[in-house]
């Protein structure tokens, strides 16, 4: 049987955890936006071969377009430690229960 | 009908191993202390994947990348594919037939064959009579 887009979204559930939890980071409870947001990287992996935000968009300047690779935390961090959640709102800040209650802050606007 | 394999101290934790066990090429996974056995041949392109990393049971091809459960043998993600973005493509990559990548595309990439394992006096015994259908797991 060939490979199915639940079977992509396990793998990068199941690589990303580790990595982000070391970060102080976990997967949002909010199932409904994780299972579309990690359906969108399943997609961006499938046309690049890299699972790209799927929140960002590409320019074609690699420097940047590196810096928005799933989970894009260490490249953000100061950003993201503000609004305790990555852009997307696929990941959030461990003692997170509240997903819902967390404001987007354009970067430009973080001190 | 069980057959050893291999003796249980010469695969390391997160370890991949290849074997051949009654003339099937076989890869043996070592997720966390618990054995997993698979065909050795990638679903894609049957690259060896005992050259290919394992990631708690994940296992990824060093060919295309393409990822695989080692628990199950279900196909995950993968092969990942060359995407220039918006930047130009290498002239060499550019001359590259666009009925390739169809082939690609039509090839997939396909489950693998997993076995069963036990592991009894400090060996790994696998059985590879079983059907490709079975599910199987490691020893608990």
């Amino acid at each position: 049987m060939k490979m199915d887009m639940e079977g992509g979204k396990r793998a990068l559930r199941e690589q990303w955890e580790p990595i982000v939890q070391a970060l102080g980071y976990k997967f949002t409870p909010d199932e409904e936006l994780a299972d579309f947001c990690l359906e969108q990287e399943v997609l961006l992996y499938r046309k690049h071969g890299i699972p790209f935000c799927p929140c960002q968009g590409l320019t074609g300047e690699r420097g940047h377009d590196m810096r928005i690779v799933c989970p894009c935390i260490p490249w953000h961090r100061q950003h993201f430690d503000k609004m305790r959640r990555c852009w997307c709102g696929l990941f959030v800040h461990q003692d997170v229960m509240d997903p819902d209650s967390l404001p987007q802050i354009p970067e430009g606007e973080v001190d | 009908m069980f057959v050893r394999a291999l003796e249980l101290e010469d695969i390391a934790r997160g370890g991949l191993k290849a074997v051949v066990v009654e003339g099937v090429e076989v890869v043996l996974a070592n997720v966390d202390g618990k054995i997993y056995a698979m065909t050795r041949r990638c679903g894609h392109e049957n690259a060896p994947l005992n050259f290919g990393t394992l990631s708690r049971n994940i296992v990824t091809c060093p060919l295309h990348f393409a990822q695989f459960d080692v628990r199950t043998g279900k196909a995950l993600l993968g092969p990942a594919r060359k995407d220039y973005g918006k930047t130009a493509a290498p002239p060499k990559e550019e001359a590259v037939p666009k009925f390739k990548s169809m082939l690609h595309e039509e090839m997939g990439t396909h489950d693998l064959r997993t076995f069963k394992v036990k592991v009894e006096a400090d060996a790994i015994w696998v059985d590879v009579s079983c059907s490709p259908t079975d599910f199987i797991m490691g020893p608990d």
